[in-house]
């Protein structure tokens, strides 16, 4: 399905991206939103603020954790590991330059998390393969369209014959129905370029220690592919019917047009809260 | 062990395919000597040192060739190959029941050891010893990441044996080559005793179109770098981002294939330099 309605996709759309559409969950988040507040340029930069801050500093903090098993002080830890990574020092130093009282806010819900995660996160037996931020990207249509992820905790045999993997996306946020979709994303994506699709997909809450697990399924990854074609035909400036589906609930008054509520959530999804196992 | 790296170990034991008749190196070698000379022509400036990254933005972005490069500075995507590697070779070992649990004992051993001697087994070791908690964690986790697919596609214990993990680069030159050098990096040499040896290069990205060529350049600068261990039988790439294990068995035309795609990198390096004034590109 994916590589029948690409198809037809010009690799002009393409240019910009180095000779392949790389689409992302970003991008395709942005691209589907409704028409007043869609945005297909690829390389739109996020305006940083206290919230996206703080969802990088977790998501270091949960690197961190996964790794080596413990934090001691929270802030300076997540702000040296995001030192480390190249692309975010624009991030990085948009927090240095915090007014004090921002940064104190800052800093003490990066705390909070921080215990939380500590508490709760399981360490993960090593022969399970844990791994943070695994790249992943399957080539489509000749690979003239890539989808492209990096997902924050991947556990289980990667590129086996059986759905062995699971993958966790880290929110440091509150639930959105959006997450779903960012989960099935990297469903698909690991469905197309391993023998075997994961076995679930879950989003990890660090706000309230709940676990959203959604199991893998065929009706999902239709769901998500057929996503993935809308959102990238948009990307690439084609032609596309999805105008008729992504008006959101704020702006159907102006529109006329009946609210879509998102990809619905068919499969039953298991909400589990990680009891504390560990100490702090 | 899952059935699938059961089969791909097995294909790294594999008798080779082919044999490769006699005088193939050399004339391999003489092919890629005179192409390297026309290539060049008239063209001067700084030695060029052909690996495999050099290879493919001749390819894929030759303009990217004219540009200077960083200044290098220590950051974690410089250590997690060999870090990688080693906790690669600790888990084949048995010492740990995986990349996650090896690679903080595999990190500390390696600091302990440069702090005992001076030694400096992997050139990072001062490096990762001044980073605090939080940095320490992003290098230690990227070196999980980057070990974890290369662990997972084979049965490591039972090549261990026979296997070099990393090691030094090969290198060629040659006073024919003119100011070309050849540089070959693999992640492992698996050289079981009754057949040739087949090497493993783990890739960043997807296989391009010259994949074959770039794989059997691996073997090619070993052949010539070491003339007297046997020509590779093949040489398997991993892409771990694309999840993608393709294998290339080493004959007279995969080498033969390989040279011509370094004198095409050549050829490309050499027309940026005449189109440059002579002060910047020397």
């Amino acid at each position: 399905m994916l590589e029948s309605r690409l198809a037809d996709l010009s690799p002009d759309g393409a240019a910009a991206d180095g000779g392949r559409l790389v689409v992302t969950k970003d991008r395709l988040t942005r691209a589907l939103r409704c028409p007043v507040h869609r945005n297909v340029d690829r390389f739109g930069q996020r305006d940083f603020s206290l919230p996206l801050a703080c969802g990088a500093l977790v998501d270091v903090l949960f690197r961190q954790i996964v790794t080596v098993g413990a934090v001691g002080d929270p802030m300076g830890e997540a702000l040296e590991g995001l030192g480390m990574e190249g692309h975010q020092s624009p991030l990085k130093a948009w927090i240095d330059g915090l007014p004090p009282a921002d940064l104190a806010e800052l800093r003490s819900e990066v705390d909070r998390q921080a215990h939380r995660l500590a508490e709760r996160w399981p360490a993960l037996e090593p022969a399970w393969l844990p791994r943070t931020q695994e790249s992943v990207r399957a080539s489509l249509v000749g690979g003239l369209v890539e989808l492209s992820a990096r997902v924050d905790l991947a556990v289980g045999r990667p590129a086996g014959d059986e759905a062995t993997v699971a993958v966790v996306e880290l929110k440091s946020g509150v639930r959105r129905p959006g997450h779903r979709d960012d989960l099935r994303f990297y469903a698909l994506i690991e469905a197309l370029r391993n023998p075997a699709p994961p076995f679930a997909v879950a989003t990890y809450y660090s706000r309230t220690g709940e676990l959203d697990v959604l199991p893998v399924t065929h009706d999902g990854l239709v769901e998500a592919a057929r996503r993935c074609v809308a959102g990238t035909r948009l990307l690439a400036g084609a032609a596309t019917d999805v105008d008729d589906l992504t008006w959101c609930p704020s702006c159907t008054a102006h529109s006329g047009r009946a609210p879509i509520s998102g990809t619905a959530d068919r499969a039953a999804p298991a909400v589990l809260v990680l009891p504390e196992v560990r100490a702090a | 062990m899952t059935d699938r790296s059961l089969a791909a170990t097995a294909g790294l034991l594999a008798r080779p395919s082919h044999d490769l008749a006699d005088g193939t190196v050399t004339r391999v070698r003489a092919r890629l000597v005179s192409g390297i000379a026309d290539a060049m022509g008239p063209a001067t400036g700084a030695p060029i040192e052909v690996g495999l990254p050099y290879l493919r933005q001749a390819r894929y972005r030759p303009e990217s060739l004219s540009l200077a490069d960083e200044a290098f500075a220590w950051k974690p995507a410089f250590v997690r190959r060999s870090l990688g590697l080693e906790v690669v070779r600790a888990c084949a070992q048995g010492w740990f029941r995986g990349p996650a649990a090896a690679v903080g004992p595999v990190a500390d051993r390696a600091v302990d050891a440069w702090r005992r001697t001076g030694w400096r087994t992997f050139h990072w070791e001062p490096w990762l010893a001044g980073l605090g908690a939080g940095a320490r964690s992003v290098v230690l986790a990227e070196a999980v990441t980057w070990a974890t697919p290369l662990w997972a596609t084979f049965d490591w214990p039972s090549l261990v044996a026979s296997t070099v993990f990393g090691g030094p680069d090969d290198r060629w030159s040659s006073a024919a080559a003119g100011p070309v050098h050849l540089r070959g990096r693999v992640e492992a040499r698996v050289h079981p005793s009754d057949v040739r040896p087949s090497l493993v290069s783990v890739v960043w990205g997807r296989p391009g179109d010259g994949w074959r060529q770039e794989l059997a350049y691996l073997a090619l600068v070993a052949a010539l770098a070491s003339p007297d261990v046997p020509v590779a039988a093949r040489v398997v790439g991993l892409w771990p981002e694309a999840a993608i294990r393709l294998a290339v068995e080493v004959d007279e035309e995969s080498l033969v294939g390989a040279a011509d795609r370094v004198v095409d990198a050549v050829a490309v390096t050499a027309d940026i330099r005449c189109a440059l004034p002579e002060s910047v590109v020397a």
